[in-house]
């Protein structure tokens, strides 16, 4: 059971990846669910490898080489009409279809995803030409336009400049551009900020923000800072070890965190007017390897709570509330894990918790 | 980008003239006195003829004096004469280097062309097909020299089966370039095949670290087809360590192939450096040297002018 949505623009259902490595195959996504609602703003969090970029490259077919969706489908719904993207050919027409023109991607290093040899209006260009018929001057005034809308100085002149010309957060605008341009439905930015500065990453937020609210489109954001989740995003999944473990709204997870991964992480992030006194919290132990959690939980390893039944078998989503849904068997029939009873006492000797979110 | 241009050509002088410098006075160290070559023995016997002749021929100038005159000539076009033949040194490169231009030209052309197909083919889909081809034709031409190649491709096309003429440029009564092909078929494939190794391998790898690139990524989610990924952003990005390849194999084209020019009877420059070289033949060797050291310079000018067209972040160094 995944969390109920009543109009998923995308939906993933039990995705499964393996990884061929030298070492033999490496199971790095297990059963993920993930449903995304038209127009909403979600944000992945989780540590890195755990899967998230691996998720939301897999749903577009640009899974590195040796990687392959073994299992699960992807489901994207556009005008009415579902297309399973999991079952289409890697480099076919059917997905450069979609790609680009439906949806759109932010890469995180613009410095590295922007190809240094071309104009940045030709690379936004490309979009255009791949996927309408049209003229190079209409496309040109089309991402002088975009560049513009986007807060891109002087556009007219700036689609003719190179890539390095251009600073870290402008040339963040033009990926977006470059994902904008055809309109797609939906956006994927796999961590766009992670290299910017803090002012700047504002900025970015804001302006994936506005497009999401005055556009209309769906934002998927991927993301270890837990300052923007609370900031940006509609709904929050997070992920551990190639799982979703917990999805739900922003409030939802961020106030009222279900799985015992999701409030350790929520913990350990430090937060205004706390006390300099008392250590920041981590998670004990190490992040295992994909490779050895074969069966149960896999954060049975880590988990204060760990009891018997969370060894073994296959973990089922649990409902907390209406659309709020974790991969805990503490959780209960009546919707209020034992666990987050449990924490509650825990969280009321640690003052200041409450500020946080 | 003019100004860039201009500052390049304008380093080239000076490099060309230390070039000229090293050239004229390490010659000048050699203990060989190019005097005793040109005379007859019995008039060598004769230390006041030899004095006059050094005399009419500048020898006991100070050297700076000489190197200047030579300079000078050089510039001018006067490449002197050729002691061992008494010929004009600029008649003799008439001569020969258009055989060598033929020669090395067409094996550049097609080893390039043939190498940088394959490396990009097999360096786009490592393990597949065209990939185990350039591997394997690298292997074999990295471990065979091209001599040894140049004999057995003989041996099989010229004296077992007879189609092809062994050797030679011209044979009499053939005029036009289509009239000699057949001569040149075996040295040229020869050549090509010994340069195609170290190319293919190069063009391969360099694509092959291309692909892996992250705007790679970002042109596939555009939507963008495999060939025009491959063509329009992993091309253009993997070609700069290949020309620097193909840049200093420039050089052959004026100092030829020794080897291959041997085996197949080529006149080529190659034949003309090594005759020189044993017979002291010290006014050939030092234009010969002088031609390809140019060349060589030629040839790093070039490699700024192409990696700054290719990559538009090297032009504001």
């Amino acid at each position: 059971m995944s969390r109920l949505g009543t109009d998923p623009i995308l939906s993933i259902q039990d995705l499964d990846v393996k990884f061929t490595t030298s070492e033999g195959e490496v199971h790095i996504l297990r059963q993920v669910s993930l449903d995304i609602e038209r127009g909403s703003f979600l944000c992945i969090v989780g540590e890195s490898g755990c899967g998230k970029s691996v998720t939301v490259h897999s749903v577009v077919q640009l899974l590195p080489e040796n990687g392959e969706i073994t299992g699960g489908r992807v489901l994207f719904t556009v005008d009415g009409r579902d297309q399973e993207i999991s079952s289409m050919s890697r480099y076919g027409a059917q997905i450069r279809g979609i790609r680009g023109a439906r949806i759109g991607m932010i890469f995180q290093d613009t410095m590295s995803s922007l190809n240094p040899a071309h104009k940045v209006g030709r690379q936004v260009a490309e979009n255009l030409h791949q996927h309408r018929k049209i003229s190079r001057r209409e496309a040109r005034e089309l991402v002088v336009k975009m560049f513009s809308r986007l807060g891109i100085p002087d556009a007219e002149r700036r689609v003719d400049a190179y890539p390095h010309e251009f600073s870290g957060g402008m040339r963040q605008r033009v990926m977006i551009a470059m994902a904008m341009i055809c309109d797609p439905d939906l956006l994927i930015a796999d961590e766009p900020t992670t290299a910017l500065d803090v002012t700047i990453q504002a900025q970015i937020m804001e302006l994936l923000k506005t497009l999401q609210q005055e556009a209309g489109k769906t934002v998927v954001l991927i993301t270890h800072n837990m300052g923007l989740v609370s900031e940006v995003a509609d709904d929050v999944a997070v992920m551990y070890l190639g799982r979703v473990v917990e999805h739900g709204s922003r409030e939802q997870v961020l106030k009222n965190p279900q799985h015992p991964y999701t409030q350790a992480l929520l913990q350990s992030v430090p937060f205004m007017g706390m006390d300099p006194n008392v250590p920041l919290r981590t998670i004990a132990g190490q992040t295992p390897s994909p490779a050895s959690v074969t069966d149960g939980c896999e954060f049975a390893g880590r988990c204060p709570y760990v009891q018997d039944r969370c060894l073994t078998g296959k973990i089922a989503f649990r409902q907390a509330a209406d659309g709020h849904v974790a991969r805990c068997v503490l959780l209960d029939e009546d919707g209020m894990s034992e666990c987050s009873r449990r924490d509650d006492a825990r969280v009321e000797d640690s003052s200041g918790q409450e500020a946080r979110t | 980008m003019i100004t860039f241009l201009i500052r390049r050509i304008l380093i080239l002088v000076p490099m060309a003239l230390l070039i000229s410098m090293l050239i004229f006075f390490a010659i000048r160290l050699s203990p060989v006195d190019p005097i005793l070559y040109m005379v007859p023995p019995d008039a060598a016997n004769d230390p006041a003829n030899l004095e006059r002749l050094r005399e009419s021929l500048g020898l006991n100038a100070p050297l700076p004096i000489q190197y200047l005159r030579w300079l000078g000539n050089m510039v001018t076009g006067d490449f002197g004469y050729s002691i061992s033949s008494g010929q004009r040194i600029s008649d003799i490169l008439a001569l020969r280097l258009p055989a060598t231009l033929e020669l090395v030209g067409l094996a550049m052309l097609l080893s390039t062309t043939i190498a940088l197909s394959l490396g990009l083919f097999a360096g786009a889909k490592p393990g597949g097909i065209a990939d185990k081809l350039a591997r394997t034709i690298a292997v074999i031409g990295i471990a065979v020299p091209d001599f040894f190649f140049g004999i057995a491709l003989l041996q099989i096309f010229s004296y077992r089966l007879g189609w092809l003429p062994a050797g030679g440029r011209m044979l009499p009564g053939q005029i036009t370039f289509l009239d000699r092909l057949p001569q040149l078929v075996l040295p040229v494939a020869a050549l090509t095949f010994g340069m195609l190794a170290v190319l293919i391998r190069y063009t391969r790898n360099s694509v092959l670290d291309t692909m892996g690139k992250e705007f790679v990524k970002t042109a596939r989610s555009k939507g963008v087809p495999e060939w025009k990924v491959l063509y329009g952003h992993v091309f253009r990005n993997s070609l700069g360590p290949v020309m620097v390849i193909l840049a200093f194999r420039l050089p052959l084209l004026v100092g030829g192939s020794v080897l291959i020019e041997t085996i197949f009877r080529w006149p080529g420059i190659g034949h003309t450096v090594v005759s020189a070289v044993s017979s002291s033949d010290y006014p050939v060797i030092m234009v010969t040297s002088m031609l390809i050291a140019l060349m060589i310079l030629f040839a790093s000018f070039l490699i700024d002018v192409v990696k700054s067209i290719l990559d538009p972040r090297v032009r504001l160094s």
